[in-house]
């Protein structure tokens, strides 16, 4: 769906869409695969993507244990910790004021505000798009 | 019995609004909204969130806030009466926390200056200022608080014993509910707005009002006080039943009460706090209840939440509107929400109303709805045929040495049990996902449900919970605290807040047994057990169901030595507690339990009437086994003149145990003492040990006498069926 709606842009606005995924480095591996883009440019990109994969294994990693520690899920392990789980509303038990807690600690420890219920709905879905959105919305500085 | 309307036959309010009726008419009228900027207490971060506040309370010296709202709310509605009411009963949720927060910032190790901080010093305060000889009650279900202590108002006065009871709630805002409710995300920056469709949740507020009930007609009556009902979601510990089945089953028991159809509603004071999903789940209740739905409105858009002190106040507020004639207007909603399906009144209005239906819920589902009408809207018979005594079918508790069996051997064996149970001994048989955000109180309380429901095979689970705790949640108060300080106001936990109030166990426990009947907490310091006793005597109904009645403390290294006076910092932590599975049914029960006596004072003729209450010296000295003298260490000079006078009135015959010299100083060791009694009865011998002598065997008729002394004097007696 992105690749469908950015070849349809300009090369100026591709350009735009470089410039922002350095702020949000997930994205390069989908901008990487845009047409027109000289190879340096994809090679850049392709480097961002490995770098950014890098990062977010050790962010869902590091977040496992935040959890575990934050939640008191004593009967979980980083191990046995599915990422891709549902994470709040699911089988572990986790519940809105645990989702407040975990809004808190974010804020804390990674500068990330979530303040709208509608948008934590959607981020906590599990600990993967919990690590995706804290990923893309990182304060520069910490990039 | 004689049929006792409920009058209320004074008030004193105080609210954001004003002071006193004339104001809060006037305020209501006007339809202004006194929601502003906090002022009250300085905040560390820019930007504060709007607040109910009483801007002109002078600060005490010494004082908290609270005791300051609700002394003055007392007087006025003691005014021009010469006799002293027959029991204070308070609904609070924070006591003297705002000068308590300040003195841990400032790491005083004053004790006297920690001693407003129990919400039991609210109700004594009160109690003082008005020479009140009987029981002063603290009831601490979250924002149902006062509601809940005027249903226990009612129903004590509908039994006939007393004549005239004082209640109402109180509450003063504070960091840790101003905090806690924003970590929730709760708070609308705008102002709360009950209804609206844009509503972002509600407003901290302030406040205090009493309501002094009589049974006797007063000359001009404000209004009648016509039903009460109680309920529990059992089914969160923050957020409200998403149908509102809680809310529903208060509604439904209040208008029974009352003996009302729904049809005969006039009005509907709504909870109506503004937050998403207190408002969705209280229409769709009203909704099922009422096919047509009255006219309805919340008043907290224009005064914010009161939390402890909502219900008295909007009781206060439907007296007003049943003896003024008006509908009060719904401030801050601009766009009904049509989801909701209610239309509330938005602009006050001059209308007679009959009767009115007032809600008030609470964190962990604890509901109160009351209905308050005019004198001709009484049921032709409101008497309740006699209550017979509440009979004990199980026991358990929790000491220093371990669950019951543990603690029975190591008293028998001439020991001391003593100190804290070790945190492993807590909830082994519980659900690891329920109970891995208790805290040592909730898993103290939630270890005494299970040691219940395993004492009581084959029996029905308790459907309602009656809870004493002196000193509530201290772990999460003061993590929650230190949290907040320590990122200078940033990052307060929900979860401690949540967990902080009184509540939060019983709640737990409702949800873990199902129990969706009453579900009422009171803090009554050393006096918590026994308070629990009095309400569960009066608010169990009489129709074979069954209920919870415990009572727990933990002990906590850093705020226990500063709160309680009877904690000596340089001994070892104790806590524990103890609780009782009972209903009304005598048969096949272990024995019966009832609380002859609670009064106020140390001085005069309180052993005497005391005595009296027993059946008179004589029989005392026969009908008593033994007594079981609760003597807290903060009072022991006050205890040990009580106990000898007991023993000179009695002729110095019963054996005596003083029972915190084997379980330690904490305030719900009587729960542990009644847990005892059971036990010795059905034994009929008490270990020599904790009498100080040989082992006192007795036949069976004879009873054990609880004895608690201090600043009130309290007797349980236990006997056999």
């Amino acid at each position: 769906m992105w690749s469908q709606s950015f070849s349809a842009c300009g090369r100026n606005n591709i350009l735009m869409w470089y410039i922002d995924s350095m702020a949000s480095p997930r994205n390069a591996v989908i901008f990487s695969r845009m047409p027109n883009l000289r190879q340096q440019e994809k090679t850049r990109l392709c480097l961002l993507a490995i770098h950014c994969e890098i990062c977010m294994n050790e962010l869902i990693a590091e977040l496992k244990v935040k959890l575990i520690a934050l939640l008191d899920l004593t009967d979980l392990t980083p191990e046995t910790f599915d990422e891709n789980a549902r994470l709040v509303g699911g089988d572990l038990g986790i519940d809105s004021i645990d989702l407040l807690e975990m809004v808190v600690m974010i804020e804390k420890d990674y500068r990330v505000i979530i303040n709208n219920q509608e948008i934590g709905e959607k981020v906590f879905h599990s600990l993967s798009t919990l690590a995706s959105y804290i990923q893309d919305h990182l304060p520069r500085e910490a990039v | 019995m004689t049929p006792a309307p409920i009058y209320i036959a004074a008030t004193g309010i105080i609210s954001p609004l004003g002071r006193g009726l004339a104001a809060t008419e006037q305020a209501l009228w006007a339809h202004r909204s006194a929601i502003v900027p906090l002022q009250i207490f300085p905040l560390l971060q820019a930007g504060p969130l709007p607040v109910g506040q009483i801007s002109d309370l002078a600060p005490h010296p010494s004082l908290p806030r609270t005791h300051q709202l609700a002394r003055e709310a007392a007087q006025m509605a003691m005014q021009g009466c010469t006799e002293p009411p027959d029991a204070i009963i308070l609904g609070c949720t924070t006591g003297g926390i705002l000068t308590t927060e300040q003195l841990l910032r400032d790491k005083s190790c004053d004790r006297q200056a920690y001693g407003y901080h129990g919400l039991l010093s609210v109700a004594r305060d009160v109690a003082e200022a008005c020479g009140c000889p009987g029981p002063a009650l603290m009831l601490s279900t979250a924002c149902s608080s006062s509601a809940v202590a005027l249903a226990l108002a009612m129903s004590l006065l509908r039994e006939g014993r007393m004549r005239r009871i004082l209640a109402g709630g109180v509450d003063s805002l504070s960091r840790l509910t101003y905090f806690g409710f924003h970590s929730l995300q709760l708070v609308d920056r705008n102002g709360c707005r009950p209804f609206d469709l844009f509503r972002q949740g509600t407003t901290v507020a302030e406040g205090a009002a009493m309501l002094l009930l009589t049974t006797e007609r007063p000359e001009s009556p404000l209004a009648v006080l016509l039903g009460a009902g109680l309920s529990c979601d059992a089914y969160h510990p923050a957020a409200p039943h998403p149908e509102g089945r809680g809310a529903l089953a208060a509604m439904q028991a209040a208008l029974a009460d009352a003996c009302l159809p729904p049809s005969a509603v006039d009005y509907i004071s709504l909870h109506g706090t503004g937050t998403r999903d207190n408002d969705t789940s209280e229409a769709k209740a009203i909704r099922t209840l009422f096919p047509s739905p009255p006219p309805l409105s919340s008043i907290k858009g224009a005064m914010g939440h009161s939390l402890g002190a909502a219900g008295a106040i909007e009781a206060v507020v439907s007296g007003l509107v049943v003896s003024r004639g008006f509908l009060p207007g719904n401030a801050g909603c601009d766009h009904v929400d049509p989801a909701l399906g209610l239309e509330p009144q938005i602009m006050p209005k001059g209308r007679p109303v009959r009767t009115v239906l007032s809600n008030s819920f609470g964190f962990g589902g604890n509901n109160g709805a009351l209905v308050i009408g005019r004198e001709d809207m009484l049921a032709p018979d409101t008497s309740r045929p006699p209550k017979k005594p509440l009979a004990i079918h199980g026991c358990a508790c929790l000491t220093g040495a371990g669950l019951m069996p543990d603690t029975l051997a190591r008293l028998r064996a001439g020991g001391r049990a003593a100190g804290m149970p070790a945190m492993e001994l807590l909830g082994p048989g519980l659900p690891p996902r329920f109970i891995r955000r208790a805290k040592r109180l909730t898993r103290l309380s939630l270890q005494l449900a299970a040691s219940i429901t395993d004492a009581t095979p084959g029996m029905e689970k308790p459907s309602a919970i009656f809870m004493g705790t002196g000193w509530g949640s201290l772990t999460e108060t003061c993590d929650f605290l230190t949290k907040l300080d320590e990122s200078a106001e940033q990052f307060p936990s929900p979860t401690d807040f949540v967990g902080s109030v009184h509540n939060s166990p019983a709640s737990q426990i409702a949800i873990l047994l199902g129990a969706t009947g009453a579900n009422v907490t009171l803090s009554g310091g050393d006096y918590s057990f026994e308070q629990a006793l009095l309400a569960a005597d009066s608010l169990l109904e009489d129709s074979g169901r069954s209920a919870l009645l415990l009572s727990a403390d933990e002990g906590h290294a850093r705020l226990s030595p500063l709160l309680d006076p009877s904690v000596d910092r340089n001994s070892p932590l104790a806590d524990g507690g103890g609780a009782l599975y009972v209903n009304r049914d005598r048969r096949n029960a272990r024995c019966l339990v009832r609380l002859p006596f609670y009064g106020r004072g140390a001085e005069g003729d309180l052993m005497e009437r005391l005595i009296e209450t027993l059946g008179g010296p004589e029989n005392t000295a026969e009908d008593f086994a033994a007594v079981f003298a609760g003597i807290p260490a903060g009072t022991a000079a006050q205890g040990d003149r009580q106990l000898a006078d007991f023993r000179r009135l009695t002729g110095g015959r019963i054996p005596v145990c003083r029972y915190r010299d084997f379980l330690g100083q904490f305030a719900s060791a009587s729960a542990v003492a009644a847990v005892l009694a059971v036990a010795y009865l059905k034994e009929g011998m008490i270990p020599g040990a904790l009498l100080d002598g040989d082992d006192l065997r007795f036949e069976d008729g004879r009873k054990i006498l609880v004895l608690g002394t201090g600043n009130f004097l309290t007797a349980m007696e236990f006997s056999r069926p």
